[in-house]
């Protein structure tokens, strides 16, 4: 597994590698209270890394759609006392259908 | 998300990808167990996610901190670590340091309208129109849409004419009821009033009554539906000319109703529109479609789409909203316009499709900014259908409209489970271009417009179709901004 700390103007398109994230004024991200602050992390995972159940599918340049559910994960901590003010999403590229996951 | 129509024929060189492809877009929320605590933390200073991946590419995991609370203001470590799940191997460690300032960002004061299609809605999650459930969707989606910093909705008084092809009819959806009596019309602004309702309680200050005619060349009424004592009729649509005397009765009774119950109920600023984006040549009849209403909307505040600075100059529309790519002879001329764009300003200036950076995205809050643009006006938020309204699509496996439109053109916003909105990377970034936008309106309350612009308008160069794509003299100007505001208020 491979993963970089990239800004939130960062988009992973084509065959583009992350670039990571400098530090401004000795900090990833910053502003005001009430004003969300954004950045992201690129995670690559090899083929059988993160509890795989459809690897093979997915491995390639092109990613097949995840529609059949998960093929791998990584698994995520945040630590410290902004942790609870922290959400994460993912920024797939390949195609997703979130309706098998629960009804409309 | 699958793209089948990235790009024009031409694209710009600043395209990340002109081939269609399956490119990231929205965000998947991934919920967590928060508060889990663990060997070495306190309860609440620990999160663990699950986070699906595709192996074998680079992905990205979109991270958010919203800090409301005072108390926290200050600097800040975020540990992250990560591992394949299931390992039991080390962890990659990433620290994220962040830096909170000890105030508010004042709202953003410009009109920033991305219009709302309730029968996108009611039509994916199927819903009946103005059901209890639509209604609970509604309020979600403007929720999401004030995360973007939308503060102005479309409001369909009467269902909006846009994007509907000749012929042919979207779901009603109409807010004010019309009823016939005894050759009197008669108004119902109950459901008005909630959807009122919802925009206030979520912080919208301005609404958008639905245009008055159709779209490109107002040659026609929009499909506006009337009670009579023998059922709903469709009365008026595409059956019915601009001018016809009919209409203007309506128009003589339903206007000024409308006007007097929105002073009475609606304290911020109320918006109309005569007709979507008039060409040239349909100017003329833009102007007969205007003649049967004008009396009605003296002292209102009138906006349209119109690019031509002759027109303009003509006083054809009151407020005319420029196309990015045509706004250069406004601000030669010493105007300082509403600017929009759609799929069709896709070279060089800013737009939010999927297939561009996003520094293309962000940047127009700084260009708003300098060149003193009122408002910014954008067509769809939620706009889940084919080009034309000819059916309606799954965002999430149709994201060009059918292929009318470049990948992210009609909407930022996806359909989550649940009714949950699931927000799009570029929704994201445009927010931030508006907190761009409201940082700099309150530093140059404090050292004045010139010395604010100065910081970011990149040697006096920065235009709306001349701007850095460099991401960190983005993020260090903003920084630098943010620092003048904290010097001015002596922090």
């Amino acid at each position: 597994m491979q993963t970089v700390l990239m800004d939130s103007l960062e988009k992973l398109m084509g065959r583009a590698e992350p670039r990571p994230a400098s530090l401004i004024g000795g900090v990833h991200a910053s502003g005001f209270l009430g004003e969300r602050l954004s950045v992201q992390i690129a995670v690559r995972l090899e083929a059988g890394e993160g509890c795989a159940d459809a690897l093979a599918d997915g491995a390639g340049e092109r990613p097949a759609p995840r529609s059949a559910g998960m093929t791998a994960a990584v698994e995520v901590e945040l630590l410290g006392d902004l942790a609870a003010h922290t959400t994460l999403s993912g920024a797939a590229r390949a195609g997703l259908d979130p309706r098998p996951r629960g009804p409309r | 998300m699958p793209v089948s129509t990235p790009a024009p024929e031409d694209p710009d060189e600043h395209y990340l990808v002109t081939e269609p492809g399956e490119y990231p877009d929205v965000l998947e929320p991934l919920t967590g167990e928060a508060g889990a605590g663990g060997p070495d933390t306190d309860a609440g200073d620990r999160t663990v996610v699950l986070a699906p991946l595709t192996p074998g590419c680079w992905e990205a995991l979109w991270i958010d901190v919203l800090v409301e609370d005072a108390l926290l203001a200050g600097e800040h470590e975020l540990l992250m670590r990560l591992r394949p799940a299931g390992s039991d191997g080390p962890w990659e460690e990433h620290t994220l340091r962040l830096q909170i300032h000890p105030h508010q960002l004042p709202p953003l004061e410009i009109v920033n309208t991305h219009w709302f299609h309730a029968d996108s809605l009611s039509s994916y999650y199927d819903v009946e129109v103005f059901s209890e459930r639509h209604w609970e969707l509604i309020e979600a989606f403007l929720r999401s849409a004030r995360e973007m910093d939308v503060n102005s909705v479309l409001t369909p008084t009467w269902t909006p004419p846009l994007d509907t092809a000749e012929g042919h009819k979207r779901p009603t959806v109409q807010l004010v009821g019309i009823s016939e009596e005894s050759g009197e019309y008669r108004f119902d602004f109950t459901e008005l009033d909630r959807w009122l309702r919802i925009c206030r309680e979520v912080g919208m200050v301005s609404i958008e009554v639905a245009h008055l005619f159709t779209q490109w060349g107002a040659r026609f009424t929009p499909a506006i539906q009337v009670r009579t004592a023998d059922g709903i009729e469709d009365r008026f649509g595409w059956h019915v000319a601009a001018t016809d005397p009919e209409y203007r009765r309506l128009m003589v009774a339903l206007i000024p109703a409308l006007r007097e119950h929105l002073a009475a109920t609606w304290e911020g600023r109320v918006l109309r529109h005569i007709s979507d984006e008039p060409s040239v040549q349909g100017l003329e009849d833009y102007r007969a479609a205007k003649e049967q209403v004008s009396d009605l909307l003296e002292g209102a505040d009138v906006v349209d789409a119109l690019s031509s600075l002759e027109f303009a100059e003509q006083g054809v529309v009151d407020i005319p909203i420029v196309a990015t790519d045509h706004v250069e002879p406004f601000l030669d001329a010493g105007r300082n316009p509403w600017v929009y764009y759609c799929v069709a300003q896709d070279r060089e200036v800013a737009n939010r499709f999927i297939s561009l950076p996003s520094v293309r995205n962000r940047v127009l809050g700084r260009q708003l900014f300098v060149h003193h643009a009122p408002g910014f006006l954008h067509w769809g938020y939620n706009f889940w259908w084919a080009q034309f309204a000819l059916k309606p699509i799954d965002p999430f496996t149709e994201t060009c409209a059918g292929g009318g439109f470049y990948g992210g053109d009609s909407f930022a916003v996806y359909p989550g489970p649940d009714g949950t909105p699931w927000v799009s990377l570029r929704h994201r970034v445009f927010a931030q271009g508006m907190a761009d936008h409201r940082a700099l309106t309150w530093l140059a309350s404090l050292v004045g417009h010139d010395r604010a612009a100065a910081l970011v308008d990149e040697g006096g160069a920065l235009t709306y179709a001349h701007f850095s794509y460099d991401v960190e003299e983005h993020l260090r100007a903003r920084r630098a901004v943010d620092e003048a505001i904290l010097e001015a208020l002596g922090s």
